[in-house]
């Protein structure tokens, strides 16, 4: 598939949407309850993972998947903040938390792209 | 009193939302560049069932996210805003878990369930250790920042310090010329006896607080030429 303006612009489009939404969520998530735990992260991730899943067995049109499951969810789901409280985690010396931190947030995510899946698979039939 | 009170809360006010337009106009530029990025990358493929391509864009976001707020955030001062725009919107979007969980699940329903843990595995332990590996590359970069600093200030301290110097030694300078202009001698006794002398920095130092002190007025004018 070769590059297209249109697709670039989807892509590029989505991804700032993402973006803003996932600065948005994890700033209301952080800032009303105080947990030892990154919940915005956790939230955020499991909805991209989730939305992600539920499209995976789907077939759609070429551009309104490079407008969400590129750009939107792309931009929604973050790995690098993960790997950045968990590293913050590791540094200040609390490896039991760092690493059950890491189990929850790569297993729900990935029981929630799971489910997504299985679930529109079998509405499918 | 109050309408000043109100005034300041009012620009304050203003000040706090502008700032945090600002804040999401810079979270929607770099969101839009870092897909983009991801989006180019994607394009280089590889002839392997390993998805090589967003394994190294999660290795180097997760790299780029420690450099983006501990170095840039914190060393750097940039405005605090524009580090949450790189660190949430071009490292956040342009690393991605649901690319990684679509070529897992896909992974899996072609049947390839071992080579789907071994990508997993092998994400899920490089980028922490690449995240780890930015941490140190921050410090590294503080430090080097920190250093050029400090080589910056004590060049500039004595830089000041030999100017400081020189000032003083003309004017002991100026004090002997203004002996020897007294008793009608000829340039050459001047230089003999300077030479002669040979002024440490410190009789410098006191030749030139004794003069200030005796005619202060003659000197000022004389460097003010």
């Amino acid at each position: 598939m070769p590059i297209e303006l249109l697709h670039f612009f989807a892509v590029g489009l989505g991804g700032a949407m993402g973006a803003m939404l996932r600065n948005f969520l994890t700033t209301l998530m952080e800032s009303n309850t105080r947990h030892w735990f990154p919940v915005g992260t956790l939230t955020v991730n499991l909805c991209a993972c989730f939305i992600t899943g539920c499209f995976i067995p789907a077939v759609i049109n070429d551009t309104f998947y490079f407008i969400l499951i590129v750009g939107f969810l792309g931009g929604f789901s973050t790995l690098s903040s993960l790997n950045f409280e968990a590293v913050a985690f590791f540094a200040s010396k609390r490896y039991a938390r760092c690493l059950l931190y890491l189990c929850i947030e790569y297993g729900s995510s990935f029981g929630a792209a799971c489910l997504g899946c299985l679930l529109v698979s079998t509405l499918l039939g | 009193m109050s309408s000043k009170r109100s005034i300041r809360q009012l620009a304050k006010d203003n000040e706090v939302t502008a700032s945090a337009a600002f804040l999401y106009i810079t979270i929607l530029v770099m969101g839009f560049i870092g897909a983009n990025c991801r989006y180019l990358l994607e394009f280089v493929k590889f002839d392997t069932w390993f998805p090589v391509t967003t394994l190294f864009i999660n290795i180097v976001g997760s790299f780029c996210i420690f450099v983006a707020y501990r170095y840039l955030g914190r060393r750097v001062h940039l405005s605090r805003h524009l580090v949450r725009g790189i660190g949430v919107g071009l490292v956040g979007s342009f690393t991605t878990l649901a690319a990684f969980y679509t070529e897992v699940i896909l992974l899996v329903r072609r049947g390839l369930v071992t080579e789907a843990a071994i990508y997993g595995a092998v994400t899920v332990v490089v980028t922490f250790f690449a995240a780890v590996a930015g941490m140190y590359f921050a410090d590294y970069l503080a430090h080097r920042r920190v250093r050029k600093l400090q080589k910056r200030r004590v060049k500039r301290s004595q830089e000041r310090r030999h100017r400081i110097e020189a000032d003083q030694l003309e004017a002991a300078g100026e004090m002997f010329s203004n002996d020897v202009v007294l008793r009608q001698s000829s340039v050459r006794e001047v230089e003999q006896r300077t030479a002669q002398a040979q002024i440490t920095p410190r009789e410098a130092r006191q030749a030139a607080r004794r003069q200030k002190r005796s005619k202060p007025s003659d000197s000022t004018e004389k460097r003010g030429e």
